[in-house]
């Protein structure tokens, strides 16, 4: 505990001095380069909790993160990131790994890069998932949940392995493959409550032969963007002794449909994701489950201000959209199993390294509120977050 | 009648010769290192020297990118003017690049005298400068038509 405070003493002091300072560059060490960021948030609710206490008022969410990026030579770089991140009970400030890897430079000229990548590398998903602990990064200060769930944002962000990479330009656009084969990561406190419904005495480890690839278009410098992800997640369930269960598989396949537009002024984003899920084995019989969820948000901006509106929409089971078999069946709220986001927000960039958020969800449901923040079960169906950060990066 | 020339019709004459030139020196251009080889870029080309995506000279040298902060005049100019985008946007492909590990950030400098020292003065390094000041220090790498 006194580790935390000690950390958020840490961000509320770089973020004064953000403040303090007109402007911040990356730190440059010879052929090394530095950059880091992080953010405080408050966050207000009423009814279900949200990353902490929010129903008192919390500040439990915090950020703070240092990369390097080390370019050896034109064919060889290393880069890594190291992340402390509170989020309530979601998560537990702690330090960790966000990505650590080396890369080698297959080929590099005026219309075409390839590489590969080896070590902790980052999921190529959808728009948003690459940056997401950077807040200045986001379209907001909450991404979307039925695409970007943060209870298993460990999980979500990197995997162990090796990623191939190609980029080539195409008429006025740029095209980008991205593939990995990779272990994924399952130190997430709620990752076994969302696969098996409950926190049980094994263990969820990632298997090897998980694999994930995008496929990225960009027209005109990023003028209208597409992206295309697919892959199959597998993690095997160990049971301890005396377990309930028997060793199981949790089959995962995402399929992640982008497109975002952008003008000077405005810019529309929306993405479509399908959840396919397996469990297999664990002694009872097999159970798939398909998911479509999915965010449309508009953005406008007039000079350092950006205003945005998003509805967001998260769908555990399509055979059961409102939840209704749900509740009939284990005797838990419907409405635990959809959420419907309506979010409007701002944000203020004072300068390029430090901005401030606001931004109000009113929400019906509750599939992505972390069962463990709420005791089990989040007890209402309609609710409403006040949230407000203030972020800096360099 | 001979009357003597308006002096509404010299001024709106004189505005109208010195215009295109002003504009012309006021106008952005790239520029490089002195040492460059010589190089052909278009518009595609600098998006993707600027984007920080090619990394590498056709020689295989390092480049090394300088730019102005996000709201700089020139560097809205040079954003909308040559790369046909907006500072935002070359901020957001910037930071998805350094915040995921896979590029670095371009170098800042806070004024255009800056830029033109730091240019002139560093190997394979490329940047923008109001026309005008782009001095014999530097060369000016002019945009082929596509």
């Amino acid at each position: 505990m006194k580790m935390f405070t000690t950390v958020r003493k840490l961000v509320w002091l770089w973020l004064l001095s953000g403040a303090t300072f007109n402007t911040a560059y990356a730190v440059t060490i010879g052929d090394v380069q530095v950059h880091g960021f992080a953010s405080q948030s408050f966050l207000l609710s009423n009814k279900n909790k949200f990353f902490g206490s929010s129903d008192d008022g919390s500040f439990e969410f915090y950020e703070l993160g240092v990369n390097a990026f080390w370019e050896v030579s034109p064919k060889l770089r290393f880069a890594g990131q190291v992340l402390v991140r509170d989020a309530g009970a979601s998560d537990n400030g702690k330090d960790r790994i966000d990505y650590a890897f080396a890369e080698y430079v297959f080929w590099d000229n005026e219309s075409a890069s390839a590489g590969v990548r080896v070590g902790r590398v980052i999921n190529p998903l959808g728009f948003f998932n690459a940056t997401r602990d950077v807040a200045g990064t986001r379209p907001s200060i909450l991404l979307p949940q039925s695409v970007y769930s943060d209870n298993n944002r460990n999980f979500s962000i990197s995997a162990d392995g090796v990623q191939v990479y190609m980029v080539k330009t195409i008429a006025n656009g740029e095209l980008m493959f991205e593939a990995e084969r990779a272990r994924p990561r399952t130190r997430d406190p709620d990752l076994e409550v969302t696969v098996l419904g409950d926190v049980r005495p094994g263990s969820l480890e990632g298997r090897d032969d998980s694999w994930l690839a995008k496929l990225n278009y960009d027209y005109d410098f990023g003028r209208w963007r597409f992206a295309l992800t697919h892959g199959k997640i597998n993690v095997d369930y160990n049971p301890a002794d005396g377990d309930g269960l028997q060793a199981g598989v949790f089959d995962f396949k995402p399929t992640l449909l982008s497109v975002q537009h952008q003008q000077e002024r405005w810019g529309i984003t929306a993405e479509f994701l399908r959840r396919s899920s397996t469990l297999s084995g664990f002694g009872f019989p097999e159970i798939s489950v398909d998911g479509d969820n999915f965010f449309v948000q508009g953005d406008y901006r007039v000079n350092d201000l950006n205003f945005f509106l998003r509805y967001d929409h998260t769908v555990r089971n399509n055979d059961d959209r409102r939840g209704k078999q749900y509740e009939a069946t284990f005797k838990r709220p419907a409405y635990t199993r959809y959420a419907k986001d309506w979010t409007v927000g701002g944000r203020w960039d004072i300068n390029q390294n430090l901005s401030l958020n606001a931004e109000w969800h009113m929400v019906e449901g509750a599939a992505w509120l972390s069962m463990i923040e709420n005791n089990g079960i989040p007890r209402h169906k309609y609710w409403n977050m006040l949230m407000m950060s203030v972020s800096l990066k360099f | 009648m001979v009357r003597s020339t308006p002096l509404w019709l010299m001024l709106v004459l004189l505005f109208s010769l010195a215009l295109p030139c002003w504009s012309a020196d006021s106008s952005v251009v790239v520029i490089a290192n002195k040492n460059l080889e010589n190089v052909a870029v278009n518009r595609t080309y600098l998006r993707s020297l600027f984007g920080m995506r090619a990394r590498t000279w056709p020689s295989g040298a390092a480049v090394r990118v300088f730019v102005l902060k996000d709201n700089h005049e020139v560097h809205e100019k040079f954003a909308k003017s040559i790369l046909k985008t907006f500072p935002y946007n070359l901020r957001k492909i910037w930071d998805s690049r350094v915040f995921s590990g896979v590029g670095a950030s371009p170098t800042v400098v806070a004024s255009e005298a800056e830029m033109y020292e730091r240019v002139s003065e560093t190997d394979n390094a490329i940047g923008y400068l109001t026309r005008g000041l782009a001095g014999p220090g530097v060369k000016v790498l002019e945009l082929e038509k596509i």
